[in-house]
């Protein structure tokens, strides 16, 4: 069974100028440890995509299982309850809490869930991302791309089994995008999880196995490993 | 279009229309502010207006009036009438009425019915010649609120005595007459019968010939009149009764203003939200040319938008509340201090104008800090919100010792003497403090934040720690919504320490004064310038029970002393002495004092009346009594919680010496021990017969004291709720205000795995540590404030002497009411955050 399963999904938004499809009859499986590129240009539905893969969003028609659990049949609760256990989110504006230092942000999902020994969790994280002597800082007092690693850190703190990020590397130099990126490889391989990315970074897509391209709501095509290797 | 006024349109009143709820919980506030402010001006107006009107409207344009204590002799009048200048002396004999001996007291008003109806032409179908309907047994003209007609047969209390009285007339009240209408007019004859001063006059009304000035014939009248009557400008009575009342007027001001005040630290808020919102946009346009003035007088204009509007709803409130005021107002002045009847409420165009001026002269000057600031904001400025609280915080230390400056700054003025009778010094350091207090709160906040971190995290879990956090975060909205409420929690807190305070000393006070078993007194209600009498053969009947130990027979009558209302009374003091606890203020024999009292002309004063006329043991007080000036020798001074009027005691026999009417005004009687109580009433009640004499056991004295007093402060705790809706409905404002800001950050929490409960926990933890805060901080600053009202203000306006007490139920149930408002007020900010679209939300720009 894949950790993952879109089956023809479409989400169609309803607007006050007519009802506008964000996306049309997708289907793709995710196993746990890929690491998946979502390609396309602003407003072709990655965004749209991800939100339905992190049980953010219902979707219009088809349907979307996280671990065999279809969204669809889930009230808000229990939809939390899989968000907190199964999934991380990674934001192009890293969407740290301002009021919270470093391993405050990190050890937040935990404390919303509940979780014992969430600090030694967290400063666990931030050591993996090599940030844990910034624990105490708030986020205004680092670097941009400190901010964005204390946010994969977080993503990963309740060892989730699925991580959505939505242009990682949107708001980063390129030197910076390749160590959160590479960041996210690792994450993928150590912690044997998910990572989907949505990108319209032809760099970000080379680190992936497998690439999938949306257009207008349309998954155009989808790249394998082998065809990724050899475009590299 | 004018560039200033696009500007206000688009930088304000869009944003503004975007956020009713929030516009009208604003807008609110300052129309309750200035509502209460206008509702006891105009309550107050009307309760020091109505014995204006029943005395002076009734008998007519006179230019002065003689009085005397106990009353002036009628011979005096045939004396004065024989001067040979033309003159015109209207005689009055004044007492109180009750129809069939229940419901208000009714001014009675004696005067010579036939001159009056010549002079003033005030009765219906009278002029010249008066209508003798008076065939009619008693007969009486009645004010046309009493609801009567001519012929109706009606029931009247005068002391202890009911008779028939027949309607001869309804009062035709003057033109613009603001009275109550409520009087009941006899001849004075037949007045002087009904209330015992055959050969008496209350007083003697005078209008002066024409040539010379006022102030002349005053003093050749003087000249004509026995040392011991007085001759004053007609309404000197009812100035010196708005002398009296001008204390107790003022500090029913100062607490009237407290909502304004706290209604002005919400519109500092909401300016101040105005300017941290529009921080980007105030940058670009300055950076695209506006000036400086042009953008903070955009925020001006806000405010005064709103308090324009606040202020106009605060009139129509106010005219509406000062209906319920009136009544509570007219409540403590009958109680403490002179017959009154509520006037009709009328909203003047002054009281209007002054009204709204105060309400946009407070609102422009709550919001001109926030204005300044965002006239300072430089162009295209992108301030980080971190680099801001860092700001905040800096800040705050400077507060700190502005703060400290404040504080000491109050403690000094709390020490000075007051001006003119005013506790001038004493409010400007209550000013401070409640400053000083507010200028506390940032550091305070930072502190309880930093210190309650981990408690609240492990006490209340993580969305009480993301709700410590953003308190401490935004330090200059939550600064300013803590100093609000707890400006409101300390106003109440403190007046119901005082209150408490007092209560607990009047309790105990009647413990020592009140030990007689049975108190007698007329029937009807009584006043503190009302003093009806009762027969004296009562008292000596009932002085030959077997079962009675003793009576203590008193009399009182209304005096002018200084120019001030005060009561002059005869109590057997030797019985006192014997039967009762009187307290004296420290350092004085009580033993010593009324052994004094019965060798002459002696008198103790109550406490109120030494403070009032600066009155000490061994000080002379000159009272004119039976044609001449006496002096009384002061030995005492006690403790008395009954009037503010203040008290002059001297012993009966001497009293009787000088105005020899046997009647008592109340009589304390004490029981043998062992004596049958239901017996000894039956007695009692034989001896009164049909006379209307009131019976009271102690209990019931008690009891019923403990009622007035109650009912005396409700209209405190009325202006206090006020303050305290105000406040909350300004943390609804700001949650509300807080919970749009933020909702990225809530959005992020359910991207995060936080439910929505979660969410709405945040946002009740952050109001219920707001008002646990503010209560905190209100509770000690209350604590300050309430040493300062009674032992200062309460002290130089009153002066009464009140023990510290905590009225721990009352401020419990005062305070738990508060917190449980401040949480109830996150309940609609809690659900507008819940149901935010997370997506949406976290995608905006």
């Amino acid at each position: 069974m894949p950790l993952l399963e879109v089956r023809s999904v479409s989400k169609i938004y309803q607007t006050d100028g007519g009802p506008v499809t964000a996306l049309r009859d997708i289907s793709f499986g995710v196993d746990a440890g890929d690491m998946i590129a979502l390609v396309g240009r602003s407003g072709c539905g990655k965004s749209t995509l991800l939100n339905l893969c992190g049980t953010m969003d219902f979707p219009t028609a088809g349907d979307v299982l996280l671990e065999g659990q279809n969204t669809k049949e889930l009230n808000d609760a229990a939809l939390t309850r899989l968000r907190r256990e199964k999934v991380g989110f990674i934001f192009q504006s890293f969407q740290l809490m301002h009021t919270l230092t470093a391993v405050e942000n990190v050890e937040l999902p935990l404390l919303l869930a509940r979780k014992s020994n969430a600090r030694a969790t967290a400063m666990e994280r931030l050591r993996w991302v090599e940030l844990d002597r910034y624990a105490d800082r708030p986020p205004h007092q680092l670097s941009r791309g400190q901010q964005q690693r204390v946010s994969i850190a977080r993503a990963l703190a309740h060892n989730p089994r699925l991580i959505l990020a939505d242009e990682p590397i949107g708001n980063l130099d390129t030197a910076t995008g390749e160590v959160v990126l590479n960041l996210l490889v690792r994450a993928a391989r150590e912690f044997n999880v998910a990572v989907i990315i949505a990108t319209h970074s032809a760099e970000s897509a080379t680190l992936a196995d497998r690439v999938m391209h949306l257009r207008d709501g349309r998954m155009e095509q989808v790249s394998s490993e082998i065809e990724i290797a050899r475009a590299r | 279009m004018n560039a200033g006024w696009l500007l206000f349109l688009r930088l304000i009143v869009r944003p503004m229309a975007r956020e009713p709820i929030r516009m009208t919980l604003t807008i609110l506030a300052i129309a309750l502010g200035v509502g209460v402010m206008i509702a006891i001006d105009l309550a107050g107006q009307a309760a020091a207006g109505s014995f204006h009107s029943s005395l002076e409207s009734l008998t007519g344009n006179n230019d002065l009036t003689i009085r005397a204590t106990g009353g002036v002799n009628e011979e005096l009048l045939g004396r004065l009438a024989q001067l040979p200048y033309a003159f015109d002396f209207a005689p009055r004999v004044e007492d109180f009425a009750s129809i069939n001996g229940r419901g208000e007291a009714l001014p009675f008003i004696g005067i010579d019915v036939i001159g009056h109806a010549m002079r003033a032409g005030a009765f219906e179908g009278g002029s010249a010649g008066i209508n003798p309907v008076w065939a009619g047994p008693n007969p009486i003209w009645v004010g046309a609120r009493l609801e009567l007609h001519k012929g109706d047969r009606i029931r009247l209390l005068i002391n202890d005595a009911i008779q028939t009285y027949t309607v001869a007339g309804v009062l035709r009240p003057p033109k613009n007459d603001l009275g109550e209408n409520n009087a009941i007019i006899a001849d004075i004859g037949l007045a002087q019968r009904t209330t015992r001063k055959i050969g008496k006059l209350d007083a003697i009304d005078v209008r002066v010939p024409a040539g010379r000035s006022v102030d002349y014939w005053q003093k050749f009248l003087e000249k004509q009149l026995p040392p011991s009557a007085t001759i004053d400008l007609q309404g000197s009575r009812t100035e010196e009764n708005r002398k009296m009342l001008a204390a107790f007027r003022w500090n029913l001001h100062v607490l009237s203003y407290i909502a304004l005040i706290v209604g002005a630290f919400l519109i500092y808020n909401t300016i101040s939200i105005s300017v941290v919102r529009r921080r980007a946009e105030i940058g670009v346009i300055r950076a695209l040319g506006a000036t400086r003035s042009l953008v903070a007088n955009a925020f001006f204009a806000e405010s005064l938008v709103f308090a324009l509007i606040g202020s106009a709803l605060g009139l129509g409130l106010g005219r509406l509340m000062a209906i319920g005021a009136v009544r509570l107002i007219g409540n403590t002045v009958e109680s403490l201090y002179v017959s009154s009847n509520p006037a009709q409420i009328q909203l003047t165009l002054n009281t209007a104008i002054a009204g709204m001026a105060i309400g946009i002269a407070v609102s422009l000057l709550a919001a001109l800090a926030p204005s300044v600031e965002a006239s300072r904001v430089a162009p295209v400025e992108a301030m980080a919100r971190g680099r801001e609280e860092y700001v905040s915080r800096k800040r705050s230390r400077g507060l700190l010792i502005w703060s400290l400056v404040f504080l000491i700054a109050a403690a000094i003025l709390s020490l000075l003497p007051p001006v003119g009778r005013q506790p001038i010094f004493a409010y400007g350091s209550v000013i401070l403090l409640i400053a000083g207090t507010s200028l506390l709160i940032p550091n305070a906040v930072t502190l309880f934040a930093g210190a309650a971190s981990d408690a609240v995290r492990w006490l209340l879990g993580v969305e009480a720690l993301l709700a410590l956090r953003s308190l401490r975060a935004s330090l200059n909205r939550t600064s300013v919504l803590t100093a609000a409420l707890a400006t409101a929690v300390a106003m109440t807190a403190s007046v119901g320490i005082m209150v408490g305070s007092f209560r607990e000393t009047v309790r105990l006070w009647m413990d020592n004064q009140l030990k007689a078993d049975l108190y007698l007194r007329p029937a009807g209600s009584s006043g503190a310038d009302r003093h009806p009498t009762m027969s004296v053969d009562i008292a000596d009947r009932i002085e030959q029970l077997p079962g009675v130990a003793a009576v203590d027979r008193f009399r009182a009558y209304p005096i002018s002393y200084d120019r001030l209302p005060a009561t002059l009374a005869g109590g057997e003091t030797l019985k006192q002495e014997a039967n009762a606890r009187t307290r004296f203020l420290p350092g004085e024999n009580r033993d010593v004092i009324f052994s004094k009292m019965g060798e002459g002309d002696y008198a103790i004063v109550s406490e109120p009346f030494a403070n009032k006329h600066q009155v000490r043991p061994g000080s002379v007080l000159h009272i004119p009594l039976a044609g001449s000036v006496h002096e009384f020798k002061v030995v005492g001074i006690y403790y008395d919680y009954s009037t503010e009027r203040g008290y002059v005691i001297v012993d009966r026999r001497t009293l009787l010496k000088y105005l020899p009417d046997r009647s008592i005004s109340n009589l304390a009687v004490y029981l043998k021990p062992g004596t049958d109580r239901s017996i000894m009433r039956r007695q009692i009640d034989d001896i009164i017969g049909r006379r209307a004499v009131m019976v009271s056991s102690n209990s019931t004295l008690r009891r019923g004291a403990i009622a007035i007093f109650d009912r005396t402060f409700r209209i405190t705790y009325a202006l206090e709720a006020v303050a305290v809706i105000v406040a909350v409905m300004g943390i609804a404002g700001a949650l509300l205000a807080m919970a749009i800001d933020r909702r990225r950050e809530f959005a992020l929490l359910r991207f995060l795995g936080g439910a929505q409960p979660q969410v709405r926990g945040i946002i009740l933890c952050e109001a219920g540590l707001l008002g646990l805060l503010a209560n905190a901080i209100g509770l000690i600053l209350g604590t300050l404030l309430s040493l300062i009202l009674i032992f200062v203000i309460n002290k130089q306006s009153f002066g009464w002497t009140i023990q510290f007490h905590w009225p721990v139920a009352l401020l419990l149930i005062a305070l738990s009411g508060i917190y449980l408002a401040t949480v109830l007020a996150g309940l609609y900010p809690a659900r507008m955050a819940t149901c935010m679209n997370p997506i949406e939300v976290i995608h905006e720009a």
